[in-house]
């Protein structure tokens, strides 16, 4: 296996401009709950991928959307394992983001030089939480309409502007195909783009700014 | 201008190009406005059936010609002292349909727990306004409401 690694390493060079960042010096006394931020990405990359698998059945339109995933689940060779693994990783994927802010808030590891990062990670929050909500919708059943509908609803209540975004973000007056396809286009590239970026920008920092020392 | 000046000038172009494309991004994606739905009125029941008190659910279809879909709306007709009214199951907080508890004589919106009075009005819970309500047409006994679609 080092072998094998070690020829693909001398044609690719991937070891030694990563080499800061795969063997750097870590604070004494890190413990497990330093790991929820790597357990988030590693639910990214099962969410990721189960999405690409999914992306190829599902049908964002207002008559075939529900019976697509009633196909996932009853026809497709591990339909039902892909789309479960989606839907419980996107659960665990928030549940380890918030585990990861209560411990960087705890740790008071927001403080400079690493308020950046504490803001992109908010950001990166905001959007795990958008790509649920517009995740939800994406079964097109009566849960999905309803918990759309309240959602959307609430837009509306900020003032003066609040009658146009919930517009927007609707696509129509009420709920219908063109809300679907929106939500199904944020859902699979806006927010995925803007995730990737954020994450970047969040390892980078980490990278260069190291882990910071325990209190 | 020399070579540093006129760079700082190209970028500063490039970026009020971007900031104006956004614009034109937002107005892009913001959705087209259809045609201002018309009221129409339909056929809900016929005279006879109207309660005189009480509250009844009539569930009826509408056809929209501009979309080429039927959907099927549901509507409270309730009879009482001052007549009879036609409301809304939509509650006026967040948009979920409300029920009627005839035991407790109240519309409850299963979401936030909003309380509506047999007369629409708001008696608990969140919602900000009363159940809105819908005109009725009676016309060689049959009764007719209007809705948008």
């Amino acid at each position: 296996m080092g072998k094998l690694f070690d020829w693909f390493d001398a044609r690719f060079h991937v070891k030694r401009p990563h080499k800061r960042f795969l063997q750097r010096r870590i604070p004494e006394g890190l413990n497990y709950t330093y790991c929820f931020g790597g357990l988030a990405l590693t639910f990214f990359i099962v969410l990721a991928v189960t999405g690409l698998m999914l992306s190829v059945y599902y049908i964002p339109s207002e008559k075939e959307a529900y019976r697509s995933i009633l196909m996932i689940n009853d026809e497709v060779f591990l339909g039902w394992l892909v789309r479960s693994l989606h839907k419980w990783a996107a659960s665990f994927f928030i549940v380890t983001i918030i585990l990861h802010t209560i411990r960087v808030f705890v740790t008071r590891s927001y403080r400079p030089p690493r308020e950046l990062n504490w803001i992109v990670g908010c950001c990166t929050f905001l959007v795990a939480m958008a790509s649920a909500f517009t995740g939800y919708l994406l079964t097109w059943d009566q849960r999905a309409y309803w918990a759309t509908e309240v959602g959307t609803a609430m837009i509306q209540t900020i003032p003066f502007i609040g009658d146009h975004l919930m517009y927007a973000v609707r696509g129509s007056a009420e709920i219908s195909g063109a809300t679907l396809i929106r939500f199904y286009s944020i859902h699979v590239l806006f927010l995925p783009l803007c995730m990737g970026l954020l994450m970047w920008m969040h390892f980078h920092m980490v990278k260069r700014q190291g882990i910071a020392r325990r209190l | 201008m020399d070579r540093r000046e006129f760079l700082k000038k190209a970028i500063i172009s490039c970026s009020a190009l971007c900031i104006a494309a956004l614009g034109a991004i937002a107005a892009f994606l913001y959705p087209a406005k259809t045609g201002e739905r018309k009221q129409q009125f339909v056929y809900l029941m016929e005279e006879d059936d109207l309660p005189r008190r009480g509250v009844r659910m009539v569930t009826f279809s509408v056809r929209s010609e501009e979309q080429d879909v039927m959907t099927v709306n549901r509507v409270f007709v309730v009879g009482g002292e001052k007549g009879i009214t036609a409301f809304s199951p939509v509650c006026t907080h967040l948009g979920c349909f409300v029920n009627w508890d005839a035991n407790k004589k109240t519309f409850i919106c299963p979401c936030h727990g909003g309380k509506f009075s047999m007369s629409g009005e708001v008696i608990g819970g969140p919602p900000p306004a009363p159940l809105k309500k819908l005109p009725l047409h009676i016309e060689n006994d049959k009764v007719y409401i209007g809705v948008k679609a």
